[in-house]
């Protein structure tokens, strides 16, 4: 049995899952002040799948984290589900990202001393579960991503393909609505990339996620069901 | 797994940085102990001990004599149940070198005014029967070999014999016990005062202290000042304390213990916190990946910092439980010789709770450090790709 739920037909499609306004980055190179979003707008519905392509430095990794509460924006607001996202504590944003999103890292981000499976089980130990529901859950994500037979490897005993489909399990094991992956198979052969994309392919086709993934690779940017560019700032086709 | 495996994976990831932190902070928790455990061998009897007992001293120096008629006056006061005298011997077997802790008391009086000894009454018969009988400790008999009966001569450094004779004869009348909790160490051995009195050539009719038994405890430091103001323009001025604070003045003669323990407090509090503190950020720098990560899945800055603080915290449980452990082994092991002397010799429940306190007071401390390095993570920064 499959514990993940089926989710975009259910959702109401007047409201976006994530709405974007105005949202603009503002960093300091040192006493300059550089923009590097300068104004993004979209609605990303349940359900999407939203690949995202712009050159090296255009900040695709920077608005990632801006949706995902790792970072501020200098101005503009964002939504989820309806929600106002800027008024959130520190600790209110844990708990939002511990309930509705799922992070995949390029560098996977898997914590050494932890076997596979105790990886995917860490986004579980905030929650009030049973070790059984527990380890129901952790074998059912290591076999979405096909490592049932990987669970007591340490990272270091795993390939960069195996350590990313870790890294997939534990965006999974707590059923978020939405996962971000920034460049999610851009350290990967192209053999272990295509494992990685059939998976998100899946997950999104087969579990109705809504998902936003960073490329660089036209192809992967082609499993989405929209392709949004990032260039100066602006998403293309935008109006300043 | 759960949280308190993960934090105990994460003390242990870097095993000899774990075994070097807990060692140290183990070997100062250990030497705490051992300065406790003296402490309470000197101090810990006194501390305790009731004010029935005092000692008169002359208030020139202790070893002045004072005139054997001030019984007559210190007898006077309805407050004073049992009165006792005693006189330094200097006694020495067969060389100066090896001294022997005799003095000369006055018999059943003295006994009487001092109850921390006690001997049965055959003994007590046998030795009021025999001028140049002596009472021997337990714990002397025990280490010298000391049987009732045995014949021995003794000399003094300090008196010399009327009849010019090198030594003083003695004969073992009886074993006396010292009760435990006196403040006492009970290694003297006790010989007729009237033995020494009549044989002696100087100060004869003077005596060394005077020793007071009280029927109230509470009234000790008003006979103190009576007794102090009726000699204070006779002959011999007069010094008049309780017998713990007598054995406390004597200690703090040797050694001010409870000024060494304080800084041996201070030195150990300032080291765990340095040696803590470094563990704590280089774990903290080689970690920061992770701790974003960690904070990106959801653990909140509040949980975040109970899991260092948890991390810390064993590292210092487990340093100071071992130092208690091989500090009581060690304990343990000194106690047979110095168990002798310092019958309070050990750990007592309030030290391991003062080292408890001490390091529940660093882990406090230390738990500000990851408090200010988490909450200036940059998570984006620290989970950008290499
Ligand atoms: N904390 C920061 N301080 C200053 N400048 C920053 C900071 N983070 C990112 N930048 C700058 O913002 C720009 C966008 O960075 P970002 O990582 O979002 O790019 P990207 O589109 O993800 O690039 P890539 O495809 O190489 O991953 C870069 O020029 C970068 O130097
Ligand atoms: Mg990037």
């Amino acid at each position: 049995m499959i514990p993940l739920t089926k989710q975009h037909s259910e959702q109401d499609n007047a409201l976006p899952l994530l709405g974007i306004q105005g949202v603009t980055k503002r960093f300091m190179k040192g006493n300059m002040p550089v923009d590097i979003l300068k104004g993004i707008n979209m609605d990303i519905q349940a359900g999407e799948f939203v690949t995202l392509m712009g050159p090296s430095g255009s900040g695709k990794s920077t608005l990632l984290n801006i949706i995902g509460g790792l970072d501020k924006p200098s101005s503009g607001s964002l939504t989820f589900a309806g929600e106002d996202l800027a008024n959130f504590s520190q600790s209110q944003l844990a708990k939002w990202r511990a309930n509705n999103l799922g992070f995949v890292f390029q560098n996977y981000q898997l914590i050494p001393v932890l076997t596979a499976a105790e990886n995917v089980e860490m986004p579980l130990l905030l929650r009030n579960m049973s070790k059984q529901e527990r380890q129901r859950r952790v074998s059912t994500a290591l076999e979405v991503v096909g490592l049932s037979n990987r669970q007591d490897h340490y990272p270091k005993e795993l390939s960069g393909g195996q350590e990313q489909r870790v890294s997939i399990a534990r965006a999974l094991v707590n059923d978020p609505k939405f996962l971000i992956c920034d460049e999610p198979t851009g350290n990967l052969d192209s053999l272990s990339g295509k494992q990685i994309l059939s998976i998100l392919s899946s997950l999104h086709r087969d579990f109705g996620k809504t998902i936003i993934m960073v490329t660089h690779d036209k192809e992967a940017a082609n499993i989405g069901s929209r392709l949004v560019r990032l260039q100066d700032g602006m998403l293309q086709g935008e109006a300043p | 797994m759960n949280l308190p495996t993960f934090v105990i994976r994460n003390a242990l990831r870097n095993r000899l940085r774990f075994a070097l932190t807990v060692g140290t902070v183990a070997a100062a928790f250990c030497l705490l102990a051992l300065f406790q455990a003296t402490s309470q061998g000197l101090m810990g009897n006194i501390a305790n001990s009731e004010t029935d007992q005092l000692i008169v001293l002359n208030k020139a120096s202790a070893s002045s004599p004072l005139p054997i008629k001030y019984l007559e006056h210190l007898s006077s006061y309805p407050q004073v149940a049992e009165i006792g005298y005693a006189d330094w011997f200097g006694g020495y077997f067969q060389r100066p070198e090896n001294s022997v802790p005799v003095i000369a008391v006055n018999g059943d009086a003295y006994l009487k005014a001092n109850p921390d000894f006690t001997l049965d009454p055959l003994s007590l018969r046998n030795w009021l029967a025999n001028r140049n009988g002596i009472l021997v400790s337990e714990k002397m008999a025990q280490r010298m070999n000391i049987l009732v009966g045995q014949k021995f001569s003794l000399g003094s450094s300090i008196w010399k014999r009327s009849d010019n004779e090198p030594y003083w004869d003695f004969i073992v009348s009886g074993i006396y016990q010292t009760s435990e909790d006196s403040v006492v160490a009970g290694l003297n051995l006790f010989m007729h005062y009237d033995y020494l009195n009549e044989v002696k050539i100087v100060r004869k009719n003077t005596v060394g202290a005077f020793s007071l038994l009280l029927n109230d405890p509470n009234q000790y430091a008003q006979i103190s000042q009576s007794i102090d103001a009726h000699f204070a323009n006779s002959g011999a001025a007069t010094s008049t304390m309780t017998l713990a604070a007598y054995a406390e003045a004597m200690l703090s003669q040797m050694v001010n213990i409870s000024e060494v323990i304080k800084y041996v407090m201070g030195v150990i509090f300032v080291t765990s916190i340095g040696i803590l503190a470094a563990n704590i950020s280089n774990n903290l720098r080689d970690r920061r990946k992770e701790v974003a990560l960690t904070s990106a899945i959801g653990f909140s800055h509040h949980r975040l910092f109970s899991l260092f603080f948890c991390e810390n915290a064993l590292l210092l449980l487990s340093g100071t439980g071992l130092g208690y452990l091989l500090g009581f082994a060690i304990i343990s092991v000194l106690y047979e010789q110095i168990g002798l002397f310092l019958p309070a010799f050990g750990l007592s429940v309030s030290g391991v709770l003062t080292g408890i306190g001490i390091a529940a007071g660093i882990s406090l401390i230390l738990a500000v450090l990851p408090l200010r390095e988490l909450y200036t993570l940059k998570l984006s920064e620290q989970l950008k790709a290499a």
